[in-house]
């Protein structure tokens, strides 16, 4: 198993990880990021590594990989 | 400077006459010997950074300044300096103030907000196909087709009257040339003339403009003029810019026939999503964006730049740069391209890619699918490049069912 960290105060809702992996993250009112699930199976480590990836302000990481 | 390749070039640098899609020859010859310094139209001096890491680096480094009125910003033209220095908004201001106005526009542009705008694009789409048909076989997908998806997209997603969608092109087409200073200045005085009116009346609707004349302006946390230019920069910001992808992005697949086919058979969309990012980094049509200043040395791979230096971070360079995507000049809408920086990358990275990436989602599955045998009329050479901000083409004549 993996987990995903946010990094305090970073994020700016810029909406790219709901729209890589919308099963893990999701956009509040304010546009800024909600874990949905923190925990991340071996099989969904790409994808939630993709949506970590295209995070604009390195506000996400994906620990134990 | 000694780490600088020292040249005494005028960015822009001209693209190939050949070609009106791929970046300028000029940059895959300094790529190896990057940064360069070249000179703005004004002689100012500036870091041309090509590498996609470098780019990057500089797109998220904190310090680095967005800041357009600090002396030694540097300016594409007269035109750009005169219209972007003064006050500015949220894509040339810095931390903290850029943080706050971003966190007012931010919930409008979510991407469950934006999917909630299918519907519209389909139909939109769906209708400006059916009077290419009736306009057909030959017919121009820049002023007939592509210029018209931004634009209404836009009206929609803010708010504004259908009837005034048509003015507001010719007002954003000038605004974003390389024209005279006054004509510019013309233009932008005429849109805010048009936001300036709406801040008079009553704001008591659901939609973006009102909710934000509402509970941002009225309430003292965004002043009148920064709401007028704020809705300048989304006007403008995204019809150019998702314009000129719609029309690159055919000559493009023209160019690569196997990506045109493959979207027009893929019945249950399972490519676009894909082939978007690859557009979208293939043609990196604002080409002008990401100009910077440092406000304390910043390590590069190659070179480290001093305080308050210029540096032009060349996002078309770095999405063509082999290190990161190989064989870039290729189209290949299998890769995963989507970490290209057509849209930026930091704090500036573009508000309104969601939106974009959904219009060209359903314009590039529909066209394809209505049109799976469209070539072009005339040679991509005979095609006149549009010079300005945002990189694109005056027209696109195509054969519909040749
Ligand atoms: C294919 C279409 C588009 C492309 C290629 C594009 C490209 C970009 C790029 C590269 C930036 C970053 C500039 C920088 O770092 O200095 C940016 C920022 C921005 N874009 Fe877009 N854009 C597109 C569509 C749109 C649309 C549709 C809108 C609005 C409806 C929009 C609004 C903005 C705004 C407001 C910013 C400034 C964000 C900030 O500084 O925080 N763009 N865009
Ligand atoms: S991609 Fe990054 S900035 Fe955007 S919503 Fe997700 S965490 Fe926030």
């Amino acid at each position: 198993m993996h987990r995903i960290e946010v990094v305090e105060g970073k994020c700016i809702g810029a909406g790219n990880c709901v729209d890589v992996a919308e099963d893990y993250f999701d956009q509040g009112d304010d546009a800024l990021v909600i874990v949905l699930k923190e925990q991340v199976p071996e099989g969904d480590v790409a994808e939630v590594e993709r949506a970590v990836k295209a995070c604009p302000v390195a506000a996400l990481r994906l620990l134990g990989a | 400077m000694k780490n600088l390749t020292q040249t005494d070039e005028v960015w822009p640098f001209p693209r190939e006459a050949k070609c009106p899609v791929l970046p300028p020859p000029r940059i895959a010859e300094l790529r190896e010997k990057q940064p360069a310094l070249v000179r703005m139209y004004d002689g100012t001096p500036a870091a041309l950074v090509l590498d996609y890491d470098d780019v990057t680096t500089i797109m998220m480094s904190p310090d680095v300044s967005d800041d357009g009125r600090a002396a030694g910003f540097p300016y594409v033209s007269e035109a750009a300096r005169h219209n972007r220095g003064k006050r500015p908004t949220i894509d040339r201001l810095d931390p903290p103030e850029h943080d706050i106005q971003r966190a007012m526009l931010a919930p409008f542009f979510t991407v469950k907000r934006i999917k909630q705008m299918r519907p519209f694009f389909e139909e939109l789409v769906d209708s400006l196909l059916d009077e290419l048909e009736e306009a057909g076989p030959t017919v121009d997908l820049v002023t007939q087709f592509a210029r018209h998806i931004p634009a209404a997209g836009t009206a929609e997603l803010m708010g504004l009257p259908s009837e005034d969608i048509p003015r507001f092109l010719e007002l954003s087409e000038t605004y974003q040339s390389f024209g005279s200073a006054e004509e510019i200045a013309a233009a932008g005085a005429e849109i805010a003339e048009y936001f300036e009116r709406r801040l008079a009346e009553p704001a008591d609707g659901d939609d973006f403009i009102s909710m934000l004349i509402r509970e941002q302006v009225r309430p003292g946390h965004l002043a009148p003029d920064q709401f007028v230019r704020t809705m300048i920069l989304i006007l403008t910001g995204g019809f150019d810019t998702t314009a000129n992808t719609i029309a690159l992005g055919v000559v493009a697949m023209m160019d690569h026939r196997e990506a045109w086919e493959a979207l027009a058979n893929d019945a249950d969309d399972e490519l676009i999503a894909a082939a978007v990012e690859e557009i979208v980094r293939y043609t990196s049509t604002a080409h002008h964006a990401v100009f910077r200043l440092t406000t304390a040395p910043v390590q590069l791979s190659t070179a480290e730049l001093p305080a308050d230096h210029a540096v032009i971070a060349s996002q078309m360079a770095a999405n063509h740069d082999p290190k990161k995507f190989e064989c870039p000049h290729l189209l290949d809408i299998e890769r995963d391209a989507r970490t290209h920086v057509g849209f930026g990358m930091g704090i500036h990275q573009c508000l309104g890619q969601h939106m974009a990436r959904l219009a060209l989602q359903v314009t590039f599955s529909k066209l394809t699918k209505r049109f799976p045998r469209l070539e072009l009329a005339v040679k991509p050479e005979e095609l006149t490049p549009r010079i300005g901000l945002v990189h694109g083409l005056m027209g696109l004549p195509v054969r519909l069912t040749p």
